[in-house]
């Protein structure tokens, strides 16, 4: 019959294509069950400490799926490896993702060289929540923490991520600052970053040369083969690839 | 010129959980305001059984000589009562916008144990900021 649409029926749950699903939750909705797992956490535990690690853990594996789900939906099966990369998705991305919004700004922090600071003028997560005075410094965003944790991790850059409350002068709320510090000490992260500039650098000789065929190239004592996969991407990707060398 | 004199409110078996005075006569003593509050919630369940009316939910105002006395009931049995100037109008819809900066503050905080005394940061300061809007939109009118 002509006319008649027929829906493609997948015998195999893991063959339907995995659909941009609802875009918007409850607020209200997702506020009370943070507040159980927050009030959950509370009884498993004796100290604050622990109630932190705990969130924060809670936060990591929602980080790892989340990393997964975004390079496949909205990066194209590609990820970050470059620091600045990965620091902007989670800045961006991510956050527009579960909260919404991006995030209020990311620094570098100024003392040492490794650290950055995501900061926001409230999480969401913390909209509803008043911290009673004897919790001290206690910040649910914990889990936020946690979140960024995950993300980072599964991309390559493992870090220490904590929430703090900034005070600021001539509000009453405190800011949010998330506290990323990489792990791995200055000379790996630096020389991981060289030896990627250095890859793309080569990347980029053998596209010039791509007319001679596959070629064998010798670059800082290591033989490298680039082989005719590189010939899949499209000149336009290529070029794109170019611009993001900054060696 | 404080169109509001206090606010209360009382849990479902009658004891003050909050309870905010803007008044110019002072803070009234924590035992007289325990006392006002169960006061109240005896005298809200009683007309519930007295009422001629079928269906009746309890006592919505009480109005005297010098103050109105305006409750609003939630479903779970939480009340809320300001003790207000007499004659003010709008006193239903406030009450209904402090049931949901309750909602919001209070019942979504995880450190806030149920049928307790309020000590919410966030409900105070929305609610100051509520009551505040209210009085500059009497003032105003």
């Amino acid at each position: 019959m002509i006319g008649v649409g027929k829906v493609k029926q997948y015998t195999n749950v893991l063959d339907k294509p995995l659909s941009k699903g609802k875009q918007e939750v409850s607020l209200s909705a997702f506020a009370f069950l943070f507040s159980e797992l927050v009030q959950y956490n509370q009884t498993q535990v004796d100290n604050i400490a622990e109630l932190e690690r705990r969130l924060e853990d809670a936060g990591y594996g929602v980080g790892v799926r989340v990393l997964e789900l975004l390079c496949h939906r909205d990066k194209g099966n590609r990820r970050e490896t470059r620091l600045l990369g990965i620091l902007s998705f989670v800045h961006s991305t991510v956050w527009k993702v579960l909260f919404g919004k991006v995030a209020d700004s990311l620094e570098k922090g100024t003392e040492h060289e490794d650290e950055y600071m995501i900061s926001e003028k409230e999480l969401l997560v913390n909209r509803f929540i008043s911290i009673p005075k004897d919790m001290g410094t206690f910040n649910c965003g914990a889990f936020v923490a946690g979140i960024v944790r995950g993300v980072l991790d599964s991309a390559g850059f493992p870090a220490t991520v904590s929430a703090h409350f900034v005070p600021m002068e001539g509000q009453q709320r405190p800011r949010t600052t998330i506290l990323i510090k990489f792990a791995e000490e200055d000379g790996n992260l630096a020389q991981r970053e060289r030896e990627i500039c250095a890859k793309n650098a080569a990347f980029m000789w053998i596209y010039f040369r791509r007319k001679c065929g596959p070629a064998l190239l010798s670059f800082q004592g290591r033989v490298v083969l680039f082989s005719a996969r590189t010939n899949g991407l499209s000149a336009a990707r290529m070029r794109e690839r170019d611009l993001h060398i900054m060696c | 010129m404080a169109a509001i004199y206090s606010l209360f409110i009382i849990n479902k078996s009658g004891g003050l959980i909050f309870y905010k005075d803007y008044g110019s006569a002072g803070r009234m003593d924590t035992n007289d305001s325990l006392r006002l509050a169960s006061l109240w919630h005896s005298m809200h369940a009683i007309s519930q059984q007295l009422s001629p009316t079928i269906g009746c939910t309890g006592i919505e105002l009480l109005e005297a000589d010098t103050f109105d006395l305006h409750c609003f009931q939630s479903l779970t049995g939480t009340k809320f009562f300001v003790v207000c100037e007499p004659g003010i109008q709008h006193m239903e819809a406030l009450l209904k916008h402090i049931y949901e900066l309750y909602t919001d503050y209070v019942l979504k905080n995880p450190f806030y144990e149920m049928e307790m005394p309020i000590r919410c940061e966030l409900f105070e300061l929305n609610l100051s900021q509520a009551i505040r809007k209210d009085r500059i939109g009497l003032v105003g009118r």
